[in-house]
């Protein structure tokens, strides 16, 4: 009776093992997921804001039509690729494509902010002041939902290749979990937009 | 730093601590029950001593329940979120429509780092009034509150701010509130034993009680502060992670380092809230940093980055440099009030020229000893006995710029000793330049007895101009300097101390935000006891009854004020005597309104005596513990007072400002809410 006993309590315990290990995968997977939605979140922060951009500078700068055209292009074609990427985070195409998109409107933003230079009242307006400083916090917080999203991705695929969770990640196929590849440099330049 | 391997490091060590905490409180009660049976045992003869008794059992039992009951007052005392937690400790909510661009960058790097931590964002709050760059988080669930300084926000660049605030992310993401909360309320409950052996009073079984619970506090806290300690490494590591950014970590505790502020805090809540904060003070001996609930700046400075004294000390090197020959904080200011006189003058000449001649000619005037140059001529002159008609006109028109008001600042705390009066002088000369020191000459010579005799209209007029136009931090070297000049002269005076106490108060009060926090705030925690005390208005009573009104309605604090009385007589006979007229009926007035605060008689003091200003700082601080509702009522009972002879003299005025602004209550208007004064009353203003 008593071996019996034991082998039923030893196989009870692995049996809750493997479900705690189980659904902390799922959670770890989960918080990482959203950390990706999140990211698409702010990037759509940062193309609603830029319209508003445009619509204070049309004020001022009456002979810069082309600049200001290229900006809302290239925000619209980036609003799209993001959207098209959230729906389908596992397409590298997709993100891919965001990628350049998101080069193609740092581009423009880069000219608008040159052009810019030559409008002092402009740059003096409270409106655009205010967008300005909107502006660099969404980059900021374009920058730390990336951030996070690692974080957590590091987090999960630690401890899915930890043993003995690496043996139950790879029995209900738990997949390693991709590492948001845009470049750091892109990420630091887009840090970087300024008006002052 | 890898703070990855920072993080669960300091994780490890804290779960050991946590289980030593329980495992002394279950160790402790054990013993008591244990020795308790001993006791019992060798009492009644038993052979087997050592076994446990029934008593041994409820008494221990009865611990457990004190601790119990302990703890589940402490939990009503911090229980709800963390928005009422931090309106509790004199936090106003920072809007999303604010105006201040530091208050919109507070909210945006709040927003960044919820985002970096992947929490939901916290509520944020401002403490208006402390200069000391710290923050902390309350709350829990869904109402979490980020409590920033004022100093904070306004000395921080921006970085350090983010680093800051992801460093109270990491508390929250790590369960840190919570586990505070719950060694908040067991420490409580440990007090509740003292609080027991107090009530018991003067026995053994209370001693016990006294011992126990005092070896349980100290354990506690002992246990706790270790855990705090610990636990701020790991936010400090939290916030590198998050802001990816040691640099501004170690920049943001260099800063905090060299700010060098008494306190970490200067409210009342200082001690309540030591453990949450972002830092406090560093403790000298080794003792007291066993008890402190954060480590030393220096030590977290450098687990974050070992090398940032050198990279401190170089970045200082090349600021120094760029800054060229200016040296010290003293300079700065003196060049600040050169650039004031110059602008401020010119703006003044080029807007009313006018008026600007005409000061210079009353200054003329008034130097010959000529009043009747002065345009009011020498009917005003009657008023101005009165205090509050000529001054303050002459105040626009002789003050009319931030620099004069500066000027009259200083004037104003000139000594009537001749050669005392030089020895400041020269100090001033000293500290700014020698022209400022001759215009403050020149106003003190013309106008420094006016000034005297209402300092509080000098006092409101500069500093409103003073607010206007100086930086903060400026301000607040001024004053740094004013209290430095203060020493010098021999022991300040009662009216000095109020002086200074009130420009420190006006000048800083420079946040947007003031007026709802007197609105807000404690009064409204208050506010039902308040409205109790209200409904049997003091002063709509006849005096025969106020005693036995303000005795009932205050009903059970009575024992409490017992313990104020003292500091309540100091304060009242100061009042008295700044009346001018020490006669039977003031002194009546004193013991009327004495009888209901305590029973024993408190001797009159007096402003003369040695060391009553000190005694007067430890008065308010003993008062500012009381609820918002005794202190009001003792303003009320000031002002009662002061209009009780039919006449209100500058000096009344001043120390009532000054006891309500010390107390944090609204003053009340003398004369006009005080029926029983009459029309002469009237007639006097």
């Amino acid at each position: 009776m008593s071996t019996g006993l034991i082998i039923l309590f030893v196989l009870l315990a692995v049996i809750a093992y493997v479900v705690v290990v189980y659904n902390k995968l799922v959670s770890l997977r989960n918080r990482f997921k959203n950390s990706f939605s999140q990211i698409d979140v702010q990037l759509q922060r940062r193309y609603e804001l830029i319209p508003n951009l445009v619509e204070v500078a049309k004020g001022y700068m009456k002979h810069e039509h082309e600049t200001l055209t290229k900006v809302t292009v290239a925000r619209n074609n980036a609003s799209e690729c993001a959207k098209a990427a959230a729906a389908q985070p596992e397409s590298a195409g997709l993100v891919n494509a965001l990628a350049g998109a998101e080069k193609g409107l740092m581009n423009a933003m880069g000219r608008f902010n040159v052009v810019m230079e030559a409008y002092p009242d402009l740059k003096a307006d409270q409106n655009m002041q205010d967008l300005h400083a909107e502006l660099t916090s969404t980059d900021n917080r374009v920058a730390f939902s990336r951030q996070a999203y690692s974080d957590s991705v590091m987090r999960y695929n630690t401890y899915r290749e930890q043993f003995p969770a690496n043996l139950i990640a790879g029995s209900f196929n738990f997949s390693e979990g991709d590492l948001f590849e845009l470049q750091e440099e892109e990420a630091r330049e887009t840090m970087r937009v300024s008006f002052a | 730093m890898d703070f990855f391997g920072q993080q669960s490091k300091v994780q490890n060590s804290s779960f050991v601590l946590l289980l030593m905490f329980f495992l002394a409180v279950t160790g402790l009660t054990f013993l008591v029950a244990w020795s308790v049976s001993v006791i019992n045992n060798i009492v009644s003869l038993e052979r087997e001593f050592l076994t446990l008794t029934p008593i041994g059992l409820l008494v221990a039992g009865f611990f457990w329940l004190a601790i119990g009951f302990g703890c589940f007052f402490r939990w009503l005392d911090v229980r709800g979120g963390g928005s009422r937690l931090a309106q509790r400790f004199g936090a106003v909510r920072v809007e999303l429509e604010t105006r201040s661009a530091q208050e919109k960058q507070l909210l945006a790097v709040n927003a960044e780092m919820a985002i970096a931590a992947s929490i939901p964002e916290p509520s944020v709050w401002v403490m208006p009034y402390e200069h000391p760059i710290n923050a902390f988080v309350v709350g829990g669930g869904d109402d979490i509150a980020l409590v920033v300084t004022h100093g904070a926000i306004n000395d921080l660049q921006r970085e350090e701010l983010q680093a800051v605030v992801g460093h109270e992310m990491g508390h929250i993401v790590k369960g840190d509130l919570a586990i505070n909360m719950r060694l908040l309320m067991v420490l409580g409950g440990f007090m509740a034993l003292t609080e027991v052996g107090d009530t018991l009073g003067e026995n053994f079984v209370g001693s016990i009680f006294r011992v126990v619970g005092g070896i349980c506090v100290f354990t506690g806290t002992l246990i706790r502060s270790a855990f705090s300690r610990r636990r701020e490494f790991l936010a400090d590591a939290m916030a590198v992670q998050f802001t990816r950014n040691p640099e501004a970590m170690a920049a943001a505790l260099g800063r905090i380092r060299d700010h060098q502020d008494p306190e970490h805090l200067e409210c009342r809540y200082r001690q309540e809230l030591a453990h949450l904060c972002f830092y406090t003070r560093d403790k000298r001996n080794w003792f007291a940093r066993k008890l402190a609930s954060h480590p030393r700046i220096d030590d977290r400075i450098k687990a974050i980055d070992p090398h940032f004294a050198v990279k401190d000390r170089n970045r200082k090197r090349t600021d120094r440099s760029n800054q060229g020959g200016s040296e010290g904080s003293e300079q700065t200011i003196a060049a600040n009030t050169g650039v004031h006189t110059g602008r401020s003058t010119a703006d003044a000449v080029i807007s009313h020229p006018g008026v600007q001649m005409l000061a210079g000619t009353m200054m003329m005037g008034a130097m010959d000893g000529n009043p009747d140059v002065l345009p009011q001529g020498a009917g005003s002159e009657a008023v101005c006995e009165n205090g509050f008609g000529i001054v303050g006109d002459r105040m626009a028109l002789m003050v009319p710029d931030a620099a004069t008001s500066l000027a009259a600042i200083f004037a104003l705390f000139a000594s009537q000793d001749n050669r005392e009066r030089m020895q400041y002088l020269n100090s001033i000369a000293f500290a700014y330049q020698q022209p400022f020191a001759d215009k403050v000459a020149m106003l003190d010579k013309t106008l420094g007895a006016d000034f005297r005799r209402d300092p509080l209209r000098v006092l409101q007029h500069a500093s409103s101009k003073l607010r206007g136009d100086v930086q903060p931090q400026n301000r607040r070297h001024l004053l740094k300097n004013l209290e430095k000049l203060l020493e010098i002269e021999h022991e300040t005076t009662v009216v000095n101390y109020a002086c200074l106490t009130l420009l420190r108060r006006w000048l800083d009060a420079e946040h947007p935000v003031l007026s709802k926090v007197v609105s807000s705030g404690d009064i409204a925690a208050n506010d039902a006891e308040h409205d109790k005390l209200k409904s049997g208005d003091i002063n709509s009573i006849p005096a025969s009854q106020i005693d036995t009104a303000s005795k009932k309605t205050q009903g059970k604090k009575i024992p409490r004020l017992d313990t104020i009385g003292s500091e309540i007589g100091l304060l009242l006979s100061l009042l008295l005597e700044a009346s001018g007229n020490r006669d039977e009926r003031n002194l009546e007035d004193y013991r009327r309104v004495m009888l209901s605060y305590t029973s024993e008689f408190i001797p009159l003091r007096s402003q003369h005596e040695q060391g009553i200003v000190s005694q007067m700082k430890t008065a308010f601080e003993a008062l500012q513990a009381q609820p918002v509702s005794v202190r009001q009522a003792f303003i009320e009972h000031c002002s009662e007072v002061i209009v009780s002879d039919f006449e209100v003299t500058q000096r009344e005025h001043l120390l009532l400002t000054l006891f309500s602004v010390a107390l944090d209550v609204d003053q009340p208007v003398p004369g006009v809410d005080a029926s029983m004064s009459g029309e002469r009353q009237a007639a006097n203003f």
